[in-house]
């Protein structure tokens, strides 16, 4: 690894830990992109309505309102939260705007995660929809399985946030150094 | 300031996008009202409901030939159901009740419509002999609507799924009333499809309108 600086001062690690950012950045982004497709399209062109069950279980979460018009919100999250995965796990799968994708994960992971821990936390039986009728690693209704994975996720999505996408990403190649290797935070961006 | 303006760029193209994937939408989202799924020690039978455990023999139903459609291969409720229509169907008054197996295999002898409220991949698997094929889903398509008008609405239909806490069942006839279906007499067959295909009940296999009996 080099020596070199970024230049906010704070050691540049370059290619050895970019090759090493790449697997979890990709891991993760495949990961996003696969829960934006299930609840948005999986079976859709079979009739299937993905979204209307992402919908009902956010619905049963009973954190959001809901009921008449409150109902809008509903259903404009049932839409809006799988567009925001689809985007981060392209931009994540691709290194493009690699550390703002991982904090925007790792918020959205959080919240999810706290979610689920207050449907663990009430008793209520209700399945994930995390990933439409796929259950892999957990299944059944959400349980401590689902807050783990999720949690683990979130680290995955904090380490990118806070190391970058690393230079095996697209965003390097077209010139892009805010999300590089080794830099720090905010502070070292432009 | 960088990383910043890229998240809410990133937050507002998915507000974007996700509002105008909801615009191309041809019918309204109609939520549930109740989520809560049935409970496995939910009531199964009503008051004179025969036990679950002691279906009734079933004469063998002679397989309906294939119309030609793309409907699936339903036992023609109208044709065999003449002459049920005067019969009592009491109903609970929210015009749904759950019924157990000795019920149901009543009914299908009696020629009414089963509706399989559960995936394509379980349906594809086994289902009732007949039954049409009609996840929540695909009631607002035009496919699972010109299914859902081969249903005869003056006599009982029975949805299931799973059984135990499973709850297409409900998720399926919220979607059908949703769709002004104002059937009034609609029945939920509690035990499931796993329980008639152990009773030795009529099933069938293969994709919908592929139906093969084994």
């Amino acid at each position: 690894m080099s020596a070199r600086h970024g230049c906010g001062g704070e050691p540049d690690r370059g290619w050895g830990e970019s090759s090493l950012l790449v697997l979890p950045r990709i891991a993760l982004g495949g990961v996003l992109l696969l829960a934006g497709w299930m609840k948005l399209f999986h079976n859709a062109w079979n009739g299937a309505d993905p979204a209307w069950d992402f919908a009902n279980t956010i619905k049963a979460y009973d954190i959001l309102p809901a009921g008449g018009n409150a109902d809008a919100l509903v259903v404009f999250a049932a839409y809006a939260v799988p567009w925001s995965e689809l985007l981060l796990g392209l931009a994540l799968v691709l290194g493009v705007w690699s550390r703002a994708a991982g904090w925007l994960s790792a918020v959205m992971l959080a919240a999810f995660t706290i979610i689920n821990i207050s449907v663990v936390a009430r008793g209520m039986d209700l399945t994930c929809s995390c990933f439409g009728e796929i259950e892999w690693p957990c299944s059944g209704g959400i349980s401590w399985c689902h807050v783990g994975r999720n949690a683990a996720l979130m680290l995955v999505a904090g380490l990118i946030a806070w190391r970058g996408g690393g230079r095996v990403a697209l965003g390097w190649l077209l010139g892009d150094r805010s999300s590089g290797a080794g830099r720090q935070g905010w502070a070292d961006e432009e | 300031m960088t990383t910043l303006i890229r998240i809410l760029a990133i937050v507002g193209a998915a507000s974007l996008l996700g509002a105008g994937h909801l615009l191309t939408r041809s019918t309204a989202i109609v939520l549930r009202v109740d989520m809560q799924p049935v409970p496995a020690d939910a009531v199964t039978d009503l008051p004179g409901e025969p036990a679950l455990a002691q279906p009734e023999p079933l004469e063998p139903i002679e397989p309906v030939e294939d119309a030609g459609g793309d409907a699936p291969p339903a036992a023609d409720p109208t044709a065999a159901g003449e002459g049920n229509t005067e019969r009592a169907a009491p109903a609970i008054s929210t015009g749904v009740r759950k019924i157990g197996l000795a019920e149901a295999a009543t009914l299908y002898n009696e020629g009414v419509a089963f509706i399989d409220a559960r995936t394509e991949r379980e349906f594809a698997a086994g289902r009732i002999y007949g039954a049409y094929w009609m996840p929540a889903q695909r009631v607002f398509t035009e496919a699972g609507q010109n299914d859902l008008d081969f249903v005869d609405p003056s006599l009982p239909v029975v949805v299931y799924c799973t059984g135990g806490e499973c709850d297409a069942s409900e998720n399926t006839i919220a979607r059908i009333r949703a769709a002004g279906y104002d059937w009034p007499d609609i029945r939920i067959m509690q035990p499931g499809y796993d329980d008639w295909l152990a009773a030795g009940l009529p099933v069938e296999t293969g994709s919908p309108g592929e139906g093969d009996q084994p």
